[in-house]
């Protein structure tokens, strides 16, 4: 089942991808990637699982502005949670895992907890920058040849944040669940590994069992 | 309505439109179409023609190209509205100009050419920006309004997240002001420093009217913000800036700056090759109340 949003005057895909009894789980992608990256079969989770298209990727409109942010994704998937009306879990990968980190500080009030996965786009947000170009590189599935994802995805990391940004939301999200990348973590992945109590590391295997607590 | 005139103030010579990847931005260009051009950003609801007193002071050196931000006058209005995607216009108007450009800008078109120029060095040779620096510590605000006291990043995202979902059930209009006086008091309510005569040519190349009255031609989606943010996070990303750069503010403090002398400076030694100049009797929008003044500080640095 695929329920289209509306966020401001665009288009989100949002997909029940299974159904199930218990907490929903929302599955936010990662940089170029779409809803149907995530496996349902490979989920250990029995509630229902909704997956949702960020602006600019799979199903929901591109941005006319190009004005792509992490906030921006944040406000798209907090679109999707006032959808879903009850308390529910978040996992992202690579971006979405940083949208997932912001949406479960931001509305601890209603997100159970979040896990993040390793992806395209992990470094999205939360760093000064030092020298760089301040773009991000996008993942070669975003090349303009390829229709999943807006190819000017590529402004997204104009505004940086310093790392205690990251940190703020770590704090008041009630459990968050970090499951460590191959390639060196970025500084704000780093800094929320030692955010405080409700922040606990697990493979990927067993995250969502530790989503659970 | 007869377009009002104003003393030293000049239409531009040309006007047109560029597409910037598929956003189109109204250009206002004055000066030798194949002089050496000089970008002018102007700052947040304000448009190109701010520049008219001040464009014909330069052109005599320079091609001047004005240019109405995203959502601003003539350009087109879309959908969102961040920091980065004012970089991304500006950078794909110096790639459109292809020539080593000088750039000047004010209020946040001054803070974002520094970010542009700052991430973004080919082919830029000066940067100017005439008091753009970011809000004083306490936020920009006006007379009677509190301090910025800044809180949890987590808990003002709330509050973004709550005007997005605001948003999602009700689109942002302005309220239409029935005669074009009311809109020029209303804007003189926010910059009393600005002449009354002046504030009124402005106001008409930046309104339009409407079978419901007089609006300003902002997108009002430009008010809505891009979630949390603190003044301390502009200045360190000036680090990367290699152009020699002015810093160019006025006098008097009026409801949007200029920053205290301390913080200017805090802000200010993250940029390796940087100059200040102050210009007497002027507030926050120091080429509008002093375009003379504020040509020769530019003309004197862009001859450097």
């Amino acid at each position: 089942m695929i329920v289209d949003l509306r966020h401001d005057e665009q288009r989100l895909a949002l997909e029940q991808l299974r159904d199930g009894d218990g907490v929903p789980l929302l599955l936010i992608h990662e940089l170029g990637g779409t809803r149907g990256d995530w496996d349902p079969a490979a989920l250990d989770w029995e509630g229902p699982l909704w997956a949702i298209d960020l602006a600019g990727h799979g199903d929901s409109d591109w941005l006319i502005s190009s004005a792509y942010s992490p906030e921006r994704f944040t406000a798209d998937c907090d679109i999707a949670l006032a959808h879903l009306d009850e308390p529910t879990a978040l996992a992202g990968a690579g971006a979405g895992a940083y949208v997932a980190l912001l949406l479960a500080g931001a509305r601890s009030d209603s997100v159970l907890g979040a896990a993040l996965f390793p992806g395209a786009g992990l470094h999205a947000g939360g760093e000064q920058l030092e020298g760089t170009t301040g773009v991000l590189p996008l993942p070669e599935r975003g090349d303009p040849t390829n229709d999943r994802c807006d190819p000017r995805l590529c402004v997204l990391a104009g505004a940086p944040r310093p790392v205690d940004y990251a940190t703020s939301f770590a704090r008041r999200a009630r459990r968050i669940v970090l499951v460590p990348p191959e390639t060196a973590a970025p500084a704000w992945w780093t800094a929320v590994r030692g955010a405080g109590p409700s922040v606990h590391e697990a493979d990927a295997h067993s995250a969502l069992r530790a989503l659970r607590g | 309505m007869i377009a009002p005139e104003y003393p030293g103030a000049v239409a531009p010579e040309r006007s047109f439109r560029v597409d910037c990847d598929g956003i189109h931005l109204q250009i206002y260009e004055w000066g030798d179409p194949n002089g050496e051009p000089l970008l002018l950003a102007h700052g947040l609801w304000d448009t190109g023609r701010g520049f008219d007193t001040l464009a014909p002071l330069l052109a005599d050196r320079f091609r001047v190209v004005a240019y109405d931000a995203r959502g601003h006058g003539n350009s087109d209005q879309v959908d969102t509205y961040t920091w980065p995607s004012d970089l991304r216009d500006q950078r794909l108007l110096i790639d459109w100009l292809a020539a080593p450009v000088r750039l000047v800008g004010h209020s946040r078109g001054g803070n974002t050419l520094l970010d542009t120029a700052s991430l973004f060095p080919d082919g830029v040779v000066q940067v100017v920006s005439i008091d753009g620096f970011g809000p004083p510590k306490g936020g920009f605000k006006l007379p009677g309004e509190e301090d910025y006291e800044p809180g949890d990043p987590a808990v003002e995202m709330a509050e973004y997240l709550d005007a997005r979902r605001r948003l999602a059930s009700r689109p942002a209009a302005w309220r239409p002001r029935k005669q074009f006086d009311d809109l020029v008091e209303r804007r003189a309510a926010q910059n009393p420093r600005l002449p009354p005569g002046w504030l009124r040519y402005f106001a008409y190349h930046c309104a339009k009217q409407t079978p419901e009255g007089w609006i300003w031609k902002v997108d009002p989606r430009t008010t809505h913000g891009f979630g949390p943010f603190r003044p301390d996070w502009i200045a360190p990303r000036w680090r990367s800036l290699k152009a020699p750069m002015l810093a160019i503010t006025g006098d008097t403090v009026d409801a949007f700056g200029p920053c205290d002398d301390e913080t200017l400076t805090e802000r200010l030694r993250f940029i390796e090759h940087s100059e200040r100049a102050v210009v007497a009797n002027a507030g926050h929008f120091v080429h509008m109340e002093r375009p003379t003044e504020t040509a020769r500080l530019l003309l004197d640095f862009l001859a450097s």
